[in-house]
C-alpha cells in the first residue's frame, strides 16, 4: 500500500516552491522630503524596489496609496505608467506640494504613503508595502478662493485667434484650430470637450450616464455596465437586521420561558445540524472592516467618493479610456471634415449648468498640471505586438535573382580555383589556398562599413540562409564571416540593425546581445555562430532550422569527441546562482532545451513508478 | 577488502546499467543545453550519479 501512495506521489506532477507570488509586493519603500530645491522645494518622492522578475503576473503599474492621517479617514491613490522594467531597480513618484495642497488644504500634515503592484491583465494585486510617512511642509502657496460659476458652452466655440509670437521665443506648434469642437462640458471637474462624432456615437450620453451612476451609486460607470452587474451596489439590508437582533435582545423572559427557549433552540440545532445564532453581529462588523479598509476616497467638484478597491480599478481604467479619446481627438480632425454652420443648426446638446468653485490663479496652475501628471501616469505604454516570423517560400527563380543581388552587393577579388584544379592541388598547395581565401575575405569584411554589413545581411534574410546553397561557396563564406563581423560589433549596431542580424541567426532581437555575450566565453557557441551559415545550407531541407540547431549539434560533436570535458568543463562556477541560472541561453535555446528535459523527467518518474508497482505486485 | 571493492564495482556497473535510458536523456537534456544551465545540469548528473553509486549498498 505503501509503495502504491508513492508511486501516485510521483506520478502527480509537483510544482516547485518556491517563495513568490503572482504578483511580488514592492521591496525596500522609501520617503524623502526636498527641502533645498528651488523649483522643486517641498516635493515629496516616494521610492521602491522592484521584484526580481521571477512572477506569473509581472506588475503593469504600481499604485501608490497617500493619507496625511495614516489611512485612517483619508485614503487616495496614484498609479504610476510603467510597470515592472529591471530586476531589483528602484522607482520613485513624486508628490509636488502644489499637489498635496491641492488634496489636503495644507502641507503641513505629515504625509503617509504605501505602494502596491497592479497587473490588470490577470487581476493580480499584490500585498501593500509597509507604511512610510515624513513631514515636508514646505512649498506651500498662499491661496484665495473666489466662488464663480461657470457657463457649459452648448453651441460652436469659434476658433480663437493665434496668438502673436514673443520676440526671441520660438512658438510652439498650435493645435489644429477647433473649429470640429462643438460642445465644451465640465465632465468630473475635467473641461472636456466633444466633437460631432463623440455626439453621434453617444460619448456625451455615456460621460452623462457615469456622472448620473456615480451620485447615485458611487461607481463612475455606464447604465450598460451597471446593468452588467460591474457595480457593487450596497443594499442596508444589515442596518434592518441589527434593529431585528436588537429588538430580540430586550424581551424581557422569565426563568421558566428562558428554559423553555433553551430547550426548544437545542432541539433546532439537532435537527438542522446547523449553528445559526452565533454568528451575526460579529461576522457582519468584520466584513464591513474589510471593506472599510479597501476603500479608496476620491474628490471630484468638492464631494468626497468612497470607492472599493475595485471600483477604484475601475476608475483608473475609466480614466484611461478618457485619456485615449483626448490623444485621439486631433487625428480624427484632421480626417473628418465638418460643415461648421450645418453642425450648429441640427445638432445642439443641452447639458445642465453645474454651479463650481474655481480657485484663484495659483490654484488654476496646479490643478492642470496635477490632472495631466495623474492621467498621463495611468496611461500605460503601448505594447507592440510583433508579427510572426513568416516562412521565406521563394521559387527557384525568385532565389537565383536574389542570390544573383547579393553576388551584385559583394564585391571582391578572390582567387577561386575550379573543382578539377583543387583536386589536383597537393595538400600543403589546398591548405595555402583556402588560407589565401580565408584572408582576403577576413579583409574585405573588415573594410565593411557597418551600413554595409547590415545591407549583405538584409539580401541574406530576402532570400533565406539556407536558400544560399544556390550561391557559391565564396559568397557563402563571405556571408559567413558577415554574420560573425556583425556579431562582434553588435553594440555598435542600431536596433533596426540588430534585427537583421536576429533575422540571418533566427533568433529574437534581445537574444542577439546573449549571443554576442556568450561567443566570447563558450567555445560551442562561439564553433556553432562560425559554422552557421554552412550548416543551415548543408540542412536546408531542415524546417526551422535555428541557431539553437547548430548548438545542439556542436554540442553533441564536441560530447562524442571528449565526453568527460563536456561534463566537467566548469566555467565561474562561482559565479551560477539560482536566480541567473539560464539567463545566459537565448529564447529559442530554452525552447528547444524544454522540449527534450520535459519528457525525460516525466519518463523517468514513469519508470520508476512502473518499477515500484512491479515490486509490489510480487 | 579487495574482493568488497570487486563486488562494489561490478554492482555499480549493473546499476548503472540500470539507469541507462535516464541517463541518456539527461545527457540529451545536457547537449541541449547552454552556458550556466548546462554546466549545473552536467554537475548534479554526475554528484547524483556518485552519490547513488556510493550509497548502493546502504539502499540494499
Amino acid at each position: 500500500m505503501r509503495r502504491l501512495c508513492l508511486a501516485f506521489f510521483l506520478l502527480i506532477p509537483t510544482p516547485a516552491f518556491a517563495d513568490h507570488v503572482p504578483t511580488q509586493t514592492p521591496y525596500d519603500i522609501s520617503i524623502a522630503c526636498d527641502a533645498d530645491g528651488d523649483t522643486t522645494k517641498g516635493d515629496i518622492t516616494v521610492t521602491w524596489q522592484e521584484s526580481d522578475g521571477f512572477e506569473s503576473s509581472p506588475p503593469e503599474r504600481y499604485a501608490i496609496a497617500f493619507s496625511n492621517d495614516n489611512f485612517v479617514e483619508t485614503n487616495y491613490a496614484v498609479a504610476n505608467s510603467t510597470g515592472w522594467e529591471t530586476a531589483l531597480s528602484y522607482k520613485s513618484y513624486v508628490f509636488t506640494a502644489s499637489y498635496r495642497e491641492t488634496i489636503f488644504g495644507t502641507t503641513a500634515d505629515t504625509f503617509y504613503a504605501k505602494v502596491r503592484a497592479d497587473n490588470d491583465t490577470d487581476a493580480s494585486y499584490s500585498e501593500w508595502t509597509g507604511i512610510v510617512s515624513i513631514d515636508c511642509d514646505y512649498g506651500s502657496t498662499p491661496t484665495t478662493t473666489t466662488t464663480t460659476s461657470t457657463t457649459t458652452t452648448t453651441t460652436t466655440v469659434p476658433p480663437k485667434p493665434e496668438p502673436e509670437p514673443e520676440p526671441y521665443v520660438e512658438p510652439e506648434p498650435l493645435p489644429p484650430p477647433p473649429e470640429e469642437i462643438i460642445v465644451d462640458v465640465k465632465v468630473e471637474g475635467v473641461d472636456k470637450t466633444y466633437t460631432q462624432a463623440d455626439v453621434n456615437d453617444g460619448t456625451i450620453e455615456r460621460d452623462q450616464e457615469r456622472i448620473d451612476n456615480e451620485s447615485e451609486f458611487g461607481c463612475f460607470m455606464t447604465n450598460a455596465q451597471i446593468e452588467r452587474g460591474d457595480c457593487i451596489i450596497i443594499i442596508e439590508e444589515v442596518i434592518e437586521y441589527e434593529d431585528e437582533i436588537i429588538d430580540e435582545e430586550y424581551i424581557e423572559l422569565t426563568e421558566e420561558e428562558l428554559l423553555e427557549l433553551e430547550k426548544e433552540m437545542e432541539l433546532i440545532i439537532l435537527e438542522d445540524d446547523t449553528v445559526v445564532l452565533d454568528i451575526l453581529e460579529e461576522e457582519i462588523l468584520e466584513e464591513e472592516d474589510i471593506i472599510f479598509e479597501e476603500e479608496f476616497i476620491i474628490l471630484e467638484n468638492e464631494e468626497v467618493i468612497i470607492l472599493t478597491e475595485e471600483e477604484f480599478d475601475i476608475f483608473i481604467k475609466e480614466l484611461e479610456e478618457d485619456m485615449v479619446e483626448f490623444e485621439e481627438l486631433p487625428i480624427e480632425f484632421e480626417v473628418i471634415e465638418f460643415d461648421l454652420e450645418d453642425i450648429v443648426t441640427e445638432d445642439v446638446v443641452e447639458i445642465p449648468i453645474p454651479v463650481e468653485i474655481i480657485e484663484d490663479e495659483p490654484i488654476k496652475e496646479d490643478i492642470p498640471e496635477v490632472l495631466e501628471k495623474d492621467i498621463t501616469d495611468t496611461t500605460l505604454p503601448p505594447v507592440e505586438i510583433e508579427p510572426e516570423r513568416e516562412e521565406i517560400v521563394l521559387t527557384e527563380e525568385e532565389v537565383a535573382v536574389e542570390v544573383a543581388e547579393i553576388e551584385e552587393i559583394i564585391v571582391i577579388d578572390i582567387p577561386v580555383a575550379t573543382e578539377e584544379e583543387i583536386e589536383d592541388f597537393t595538400d600543403e598547395e589546398l591548405i595555402e589556398y583556402e588560407e589565401v581565401k580565408e584572408a582576403i575575405i577576413q579583409e574585405y569584411v573588415e573594410t565593411l562599413t557597418e551600413e554595409e554589413v547590415v545591407e549583405v545581411l538584409e539580401e541574406v534574410n530576402d532570400v533565406g540562409v539556407q536558400n544560399l546553397e544556390q550561391a557559391t561557396q565564396e559568397v557563402q563564406e563571405i556571408v559567413q564571416a558577415v554574420v560573425e563581423e556583425a556579431i562582434a560589433d553588435v553594440a555598435e549596431l542600431t536596433e533596426e540593425q540588430v534585427e537583421v542580424v536576429a533575422e540571418v541567426l533566427q533568433v529574437e532581437t534581445e537574444d542577439v546581445e546573449l549571443i554576442a555575450e556568450s561567443v566570447k566565453d563558450d567555445e560551442v557557441i562561439a564553433e556553432a555562430v562560425e559554422e552557421y551559415v554552412e550548416r543551415a545550407v548543408e540542412n536546408a531541407d531542415v524546417e526551422n532550422y535555428t541557431l539553437a540547431d547548430v548548438v545542439t549539434e556542436v554540442s553533441y560533436e564536441s560530447f562524442i569527441e571528449n565526453p568527460i570535458e563536456t561534463f566537467v568543463d566548469f566555467d565561474n562556477l562561482g559565479e551560477i546562482t539560482i536566480a541567473n541560472i539560464g539567463d545566459d541561453m537565448t529564447n529559442d535555446q530554452k525552447e528547444k532545451a524544454q522540449e527534450v528535459v520535459v519528457p525525460v523527467i516525466l519518463t523517468r518518474i514513469a519508470t520508476m513508478a512502473a518499477f515500484v508497482f512491479r515490486r509490489g505486485n510480487v | 577488502m579487495f574482493k568488497k571493492l570487486g563486488n562494489w564495482f561490478v554492482d555499480a556497473i549493473k546499476e548503472t546499467l540500470n539507469l541507462s535510458w535516464t541517463l541518456v536523456g539527461l545527457v540529451i537534456a545536457t547537449l541541449t543545453l547552454t552556458g550556466s544551465a548546462q554546466q549545473v545540469t552536467g554537475l548534479a548528473t554526475i554528484i547524483t550519479l556518485g552519490i547513488w553509486l556510493i550509497t548502493l549498498g546502504w539502499r540494499k
